[in-house]
């Protein structure tokens, strides 16, 4: 059964339809990448999941619960945790406090929260920031921490938008070997925005691509390598 | 050889060699953990204990015990603005007004005259009733304010907010005009030196704190001063206690990036109504022990406004979202403003033209831009800064 189904979601700003009737599932285990060219939508659908944006129309079905009828801070207590395409830590509290921040929705004393948190940057290699203030790190560093954090609230399914973006080439193979590393440990659901098309290619199970909010294709990786309308919102021309 | 706290990243991860148990990560602050730390910091408090517990109240005039009585009140408002600006970003300047309704449940519940006149009764609110059981209702008041105007306040934000709640301190002064019969009609509420005078009890303390010399109206201002100040020891406490809690983190998550907090499942409009209403809480108390210095609650348009402002400054001054800034801003503001009226008063002997009293708020605000160039993170924030600086030169020999 799909852990989430996004069905015929609308959004429109003004004049502009952001997400045209969006629908798609992701089979839980998975990894679904959602790509498409710049303002294609991807991270206004993400905005829909965590309610941060308020669809038109349409239903977004999560392990059997309607988002739409939750606040948006009920979701991360559902099990939906998530990364910003932009930066979102928050700079004043360490790099600890950030990931202690990320268990909000879930209980536990501060003790055990501060001892999970250190456990988790230790799987990501940055115990050894753990008590420096977030603001002033590297960029690269601080998308790890974000995914810290996302992982903090032991999320069902991660999502992550353009988690590769301004690393270099070897943090990107890194990334995509963490992504489906964490997967199989943690036993995730990820969906993932990404530019970076070789990262997107090794470790999707599927592929769901946008174009000025409307799904155009839809299928594993080899499908939609050759999908002549997916290299045509790419490439602008006619394949 | 270097600090726990300034290791290099990497030197501490690696397997852990002979003596290698010396470099485990700690927890520590910017400045590490290290003997010289420790033994400067036990004297220091030592010494701050010996002279707040002992020296001021028992050494000092009452009116210079009650200007450190007003300072750690002062400083107590401006701490509990720090939980709604520094913590979480909301800017008040219409703290004055929590701290005067503090002031006036107190007073009324203290005095037997005053009265509310308030849907066509009169509502006295107690009579003779000890100053330290008016606290917790005062506590219980502000809270519940604090939230009220918590809640409309979730739709306003930076510099909205900032115009909504000088409303507040503008509304404050006509409120209570025409509301509060005090003293004579007015909105003043006045005490009498037996309302303010300290409980029985306060005699079984040994002499040393409960003076017999002094006669009994005479120990007000000690009375006044030991009661802000272990208030207040307990309400810097709390706010130690909330800054590393799991609601004090949220504070900091909200106003550093709302939507991430939300993300995460903080409720904004918990977070901020509660805010609200604990900073309310923080003034309102301030503004009852204000009661036992000025005997009186009273509230003016200027007196209110210019309150909350103190409050703002004590608070930027002394360094926001951190424990100890906005208290030791509020010594620097109420002691500041006493130095600039003692300067006053000689100019006055001179001259007593109106051009010399508008000195007083000019050099007040001159020394608050200066000060603001210099030390742009407050107080707390610059020794912070100067400490790592120290340490980090320290650390690292010239070879
Ligand atoms: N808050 C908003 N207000 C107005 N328009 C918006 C808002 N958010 C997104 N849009 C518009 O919706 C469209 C989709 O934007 P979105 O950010 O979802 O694109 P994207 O696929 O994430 O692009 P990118 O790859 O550049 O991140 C764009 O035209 C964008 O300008
Ligand atoms: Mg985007």
């Amino acid at each position: 059964m799909a852990l989430l189904s996004v069905e015929d979601v609308r959004v429109e700003f003004g004049g502009i339809v952001a997400l045209a009737d969006l629908t798609f599932t992701i089979e839980a285990g998975t990894v679904c990448a959602l790509i498409g060219p710049n303002g294609a939508g991807k991270t206004t659908l993400f905005n829909c999941v965590s309610r941060l944006y308020e669809p038109t129309s349409g239903r977004i079905v999560f392990d059997g619960v309607d988002l739409l009828d939750r606040p948006a801070h009920a979701i991360a207590r559902l099990g939906i945790a998530r990364t910003f395409q932009n930066l979102a830590l928050f700079p004043a509290l360490t790099v600890v406090e950030n990931v202690m921040v990320g268990a909000h929705s879930r209980g536990g004393t501060s003790r055990a929260r501060r001892a999970e948190a250190l456990r988790i940057l230790e799987r990501l290699s940055l115990a050894h920031l753990a008590h420096r203030p977030a603001a002033g790190l590297p960029y690269g560093t601080l998308k790890r921490i974000e995914i810290a954090r996302a992982l903090a609230a032991s999320p069902r399914l991660l999502c992550l938008d353009e988690p590769a973006a301004g690393l270099t080439h070897s943090e990107v193979d890194e990334l995509a070997r963490l992504v489906r590393e964490l997967r199989d440990e943690l036993d995730l659901t990820v969906l993932l925005v990404e530019h970076h098309m070789a990262m997107v290619m090794s470790i999707s199970d599927k592929i769901v691509v946008l174009d000025f909010g409307s799904k155009i294709a839809e299928g594993p990786p080899a499908q939609i390598r050759s999908d002549p309308r997916v290299i045509e919102a790419y490439l602008g021309t006619p394949a | 050889m270097s600090r726990t706290g300034e290791t290099a990243p990497g030197v501490t991860a690696r397997p852990a060699g002979a003596g290698g148990a010396a470099r485990v990560p700690r927890p520590a602050g910017p400045a590490g953990r290290n003997p010289a730390w420790l033994v400067t910091s036990l004297v220091l408090s030592v010494l701050g204990a010996y002279f707040f517990v002992y020296y001021v109240p028992q050494n000092y005039a009452p009116s210079r015990v009650d200007l450190f009585t007003e300072a750690l009140f002062v400083g107590l408002a401006a701490t509990g603005l720090n939980i709604l600006t520094g913590f979480n970003g909301q800017v008040s300047i219409g703290h004055g007004a929590f701290f005067g309704l503090g002031a006036y449940v107190t007073a009324l519940m203290m005095d037997d005259r005053a009265y509310v006149e308030f849907a066509g009764r009169e509502w006295g609110l107690g009579d003779g009733v000890p100053f330290l059981a008016t606290l917790p209702v005062v506590a219980v008041v502000c809270l519940v304010v604090g939230a009220l105007i918590g809640f409309p306040a979730l739709r306003v934000k930076g510099l909205y907010l900032a115009l909504v709640t000088l409303g507040l301190a503008v509304l404050f002064p006509d409120l209570t005009k025409r509301f509060v019969r005090g003293t004579g009609g007015t909105n003043l509420v006045g005490l009498r030196g037996a309302d303010l005078a300290p409980p029985d009890w306060y005699d079984w303390f040994p002499d040393v704190i409960a003076d017999p010399l002094d006669d009994y109206v005479g120990a007000r201002d000690q009375w006044a001063y030991y009661v802000a100040l272990v208030l207040v020891g307990l309400l810097l406490l709390a706010v130690h206690l909330i800054a590393r809690s799991r609601f004090g983190r949220a504070l900091i998550a909200v106003r550093d990036h709302e939507a991430a907090a939300e993300t995460v499942g903080i409720d904004l409009a918990r977070v901020k109504v509660s805010a609200f209403a604990l900073s309310a809480a923080y003034a309102g108390l301030a503004g009852s022990l204000s009661v036992l210095v000025a005997r009186q609650a009273n509230a003016g348009r200027v007196e209110t406004f210019q309150l909350s402002i103190e409050f703002l400054v004590a608070l930027v001054v002394g360094g926001t979202a951190t424990v100890f800034g906005p208290m030791i801003g509020g010594f620097l503001v109420v002691f500041f403003r006493d130095w600039i009226d003692q300067q006053q008063r000689l100019e006055d002997l001179f001259d007593s033209s109106a051009r010399a009293k508008l000195l007083s708020p000019a050099i007040f605000g001159i020394g608050l831009i200066v000060m603001m160039f210099f030390l742009p993170d407050g107080i707390v924030g610059g020794s912070r800064r100067a400490w790592r600086r120290v340490t980090r030169r320290r650390s690292h020999p010239i070879t």
